[in-house]
């Protein structure tokens, strides 16, 4: 008690001093509170250290500060020198108090609002809330957002609180308020970073995601672009053996593997046939050759066995030691297919380049090569097969075609031999039915013959005739009627000459008439008449139907110089009638 | 029963003398006979065409501005015709040309003969027999002859003879 009466004594006598230190006690106590709690951000340490300082700068017992969210209600709640279940009291009735205390007016909710009021006990608004020891309650608002309370008990040395508790109290408060915005800031800005940094790192994870599926997709781009290649490559080929080479070198060079080889087994032919790339060759050259039989009856039980059909493949590796004996496998990884019924092949590949397993991918992709492979290697022998029946089709249409020629000219040549015999058949007929005829052709032709040959005979010979009578060429010789004839005959003066052949004088002639046949002109004169007056008159007679003997005998006698010859145109015949002298 | 028999014979006998005469091989002598004879005769009227004429004219049954032409042509028409009945070509046109002349000439020796004109036959050679009876008879032999080969004439044809040889070709 002398302590505290001393010490009052004391205060008392430096009340002046007293006070001022105070207020400097209190200044730089807010100060501090100022500093400390700006440094901080959670709210919870916020209100905690806030009402930690409050209460041991003030000196108190009791107290609590309680922050609520209004909006969704929520609380945050420090105290001291209460019982935890009535801080919990406190917190459980949050709701409750906003609605008590700050119903929504612009007011309450203001950023400067600060109401300090005491609480008394018997008051049936504070009552049922808050415990007995808190005696002041403190509304404040920190935003639209924020509200707080905030409820002080007694003073340890149970004074009341004087004005300069209250006016640090509300520097407190308005400390308190700023240092909870900048928490609140700075938490937003601390969520905020966060979710940039979550993100950030979603970010990186959907990028490095992309990568691996980038990757993914390039691997898949070339590998179809490789099954591609290998495809367009392979079907322009159509010999098996240049398929087999091409997509050995293909399939290695998109794979990048270091050796392999395929091998393709016919069953019909009892044929292996062997493409190999990048290793010896000896060893399989022996599988080609030394047992072919042999591996193409094993190639065949094994697809029998593994139930291999036609169109399909296999994948081998070497972790099966059952394929490694039955292929004779070096190889790390192999495709066994089955064209059809009886052609089978294996295609083997060794290390990469890179001596890496190969992957499943890799695998995947081999056997869809190898499908692809197989396709088209179906395709070729089907195309080489065809081209075989082509082949043999045109062998066979040559060979009908000669044969049609054959029997085409042999045809001909049997119409040349039937048209022939139809011909000389014909003619022959023609030629026995004209022997047998009697044609006006046959006389023609006879009779221009004989005249054709009479004629140049006839010019030709030196004894020929004219064809024209003679008394045509020369003037006809002056003539004498009969009675004048007559009486040169009965006068005797002149010369009467018979000009026709002797037999016709002999039979008939007039008297003393002589005969001059013309045939024997010559002679006859020469004998009878050449001593004869050139003077003397001479008449001819003697002419007849075919020959005018009269006329030519007369013409020679002129010719001879007789002058005066004349010719009896009347004839023997009517000096007969006439009944003048003749001689039988 | 005997004269049935007889005619019978008769019959038998006439039948073979027609066969016989009627027989081809008699026909080819007659051909050949006939054909001679034409060849002969032309032989001379060739060479002596002169006289000839003086033949025909003697006749006295072609105009006068025809007995040259007729000379110079006439032989030769006989000598073909001569040739192709012994060939055995054309026979029967041949025989038919033949016969035409034939008859002429008959035909001109009897009305000679009527007449009683002095000539000779010139039948052979101008200087021949004169023409009488006998020389037409003679005439009428051959003509007989003529149509005996006419109608019966069928082996030895040269012409057939080519026609075969066609056949088997």
């Amino acid at each position: 008690m002398q302590v505290e009466e001393f010490t009052l004594s004391i205060e008392k006598e430096k009340d002046g001093s007293k006070k001022l230190n105070r207020r400097q006690f209190l200044l730089k106590t807010l100060f501090d509170a100022t500093y400390e709690l700006s440094s901080l951000n959670d709210t919870q340490q916020i209100i905690e250290n806030a009402l930690l300082i409050l209460m041991g700068t003030l000196g108190l017992t009791e107290g609590f500060i309680l922050l609520i969210n209004t909006k969704t209600q929520n609380g945050q709640i420090a105290g001291r020198g209460l019982k935890d279940n009535e801080i919990k009291t406190i917190y459980e009735k949050a709701p409750q108090l906003i609605q008590q205390y700050f119903p929504d007016t612009s007011e309450t909710t203001s950023p400067l609002f600060i109401k300090i009021h005491s609480i008394s006990r018997n008051s049936a608004m504070d009552g049922p809330y808050f415990p007995q020891e808190i005696s002041l309650l403190i509304q404040w608002s920190v935003n639209k957002e924020y509200s707080g309370l905030m409820g002080l008990g007694s003073k340890i040395l149970k004074e009341n609180y004087g004005d300069e508790d209250i006016e640090f109290l509300s520097h407190l408060i308005s400390t308190l308020v700023i240092s909870i915005k900048n928490a609140r800031s700075m938490e937003i800005v601390r969520k905020l970073y966060l979710n940039l940094h979550q993100k950030t790192i979603e970010q990186e994870d959907a990028l490095k995601q992309v990568k691996s599926t980038q990757n993914e997709v390039d691997r898949q781009v070339f590998h179809l672009k490789a099954l591609y290649d290998i495809t367009s490559e392979l079907s322009g080929l159509n010999d098996t053996n240049k398929i087999l080479e091409t997509f050995l070198l293909l399939a290695m060079g998109t794979l990048s593997i270091k050796n392999g080889y395929i091998l393709l087994v016919d069953k019909e032919d009892k044929r292996a046939q062997l493409v190999y790339r990048g290793i010896e060759g000896k060893r399989l050259q022996r599988l080609q050759e030394d047992d072919s039989e042999e591996i193409i009856n094993r190639f065949f039980k094994a697809a029998e066995s593994r139930g291999l059909t036609p169109m399909n493949t296999q994948l081998i590796t070497d972790k099966n030691p059952y394929d490694k004996i039955l292929f004779h496998m070096d190889a790390k990884v192999g495709v066994f297919f089955a064209i059809d019924e009886v052609h089978l092949g294996l295609i083997a590949f060794n290390d990469k380049l890179t001596s890496i397993d190969y992957s499943q991918q890799e695998q995947k992709l081999l056997v869809t090569l190898t499908n692809n492979f197989m396709v088209l290697l179906k395709n070729a022998r089907s195309f080489e097969v065809i081209q075989q029946l082509n082949l043999d089709l045109e062998k066979r249409n040559i060979q009908l075609k000669k044969t049609v020629d054959e029997l085409t000219s042999s045809k001909r040549r049997i119409e040349i031999l039937e048209k022939i015999r139809a011909h000389a058949k014909s003619s022959i007929q023609k030629e026995i039915g004209r022997a047998q005829r009697v044609s006006a052709v046959d006389f023609i032709f006879i009779f221009t013959l004989a005249v054709i040959l009479s004629l140049i005979f006839n010019f030709s010979n030196p004894n020929g005739i004219n064809l024209q009578p003679s008394i045509w060429s020369h003037e006809p010789s002056p003539s004498i009627d009969l009675y004048r004839a007559k009486i040169k005959h009965d006068s005797g003066k002149a010369l009467f000459v018979d000009a026709r052949p002797p037999n016709f004088f002999k039979q008939r002639h007039i008297q003393g008439a002589i005969n001059l046949p013309l045939t024997l002109f010559d002679f006859v004169y020469m004998m009878k008449l050449n001593s004869l007056d050139p003077e003397k008159e001479i008449i001819v007679y003697g002419r007849n139907f075919s020959r005018f003997y009269d006329e030519e005998v007369a013409f020679k006698l002129i010719s001879r110089g007789h002058t005066n010859v004349n010719v009896l145109l009347a004839g023997l015949s009517t000096w007969e009638k006439n009944n003048y002298p003749i001689k039988q | 029963m005997g004269k049935k028999q007889l005619s019978y014979k008769a019959m038998k006998t006439l039948l073979f003398i027609k066969k016989l005469l009627t027989h081809r091989y008699v026909a080819i002598v007659l051909r050949f006979y006939i054909g001679g004879i034409f060849i002969y005769a032309s032989m001379n009227k060739i060479n002596y065409t002169a006289e000839f004429a003086e033949t025909i004219a003697s006749y006295q049954i072609v105009p006068h501005w025809s007995v040259n032409i007729m000379a110079v042509i006439l032989p030769w028409v006989e000598l073909i015709c001569g040739i192709l009945l012994v060939a055995g070509i054309r026979t029967r046109s041949a025989t038919v040309i033949i016969g035409c002349l034939m008859i002429i000439f008959t035909i001109a020796i009897f009305i000679n003969l009527i007449k009683g004109t002095p000539i000779s036959c010139g039948c052979f050679s101008t200087i021949g027999e004169k023409i009488s009876w006998w020389t037409f008879s003679r005439d009428i032999v051959w003509m007989m002859m003529i149509v005996h080969i006419f109608f019966y004439d069928k082996a030895l044809h040269l012409g057939k003879r080519f026609s075969l040889l066609i056949k088997e070709v």
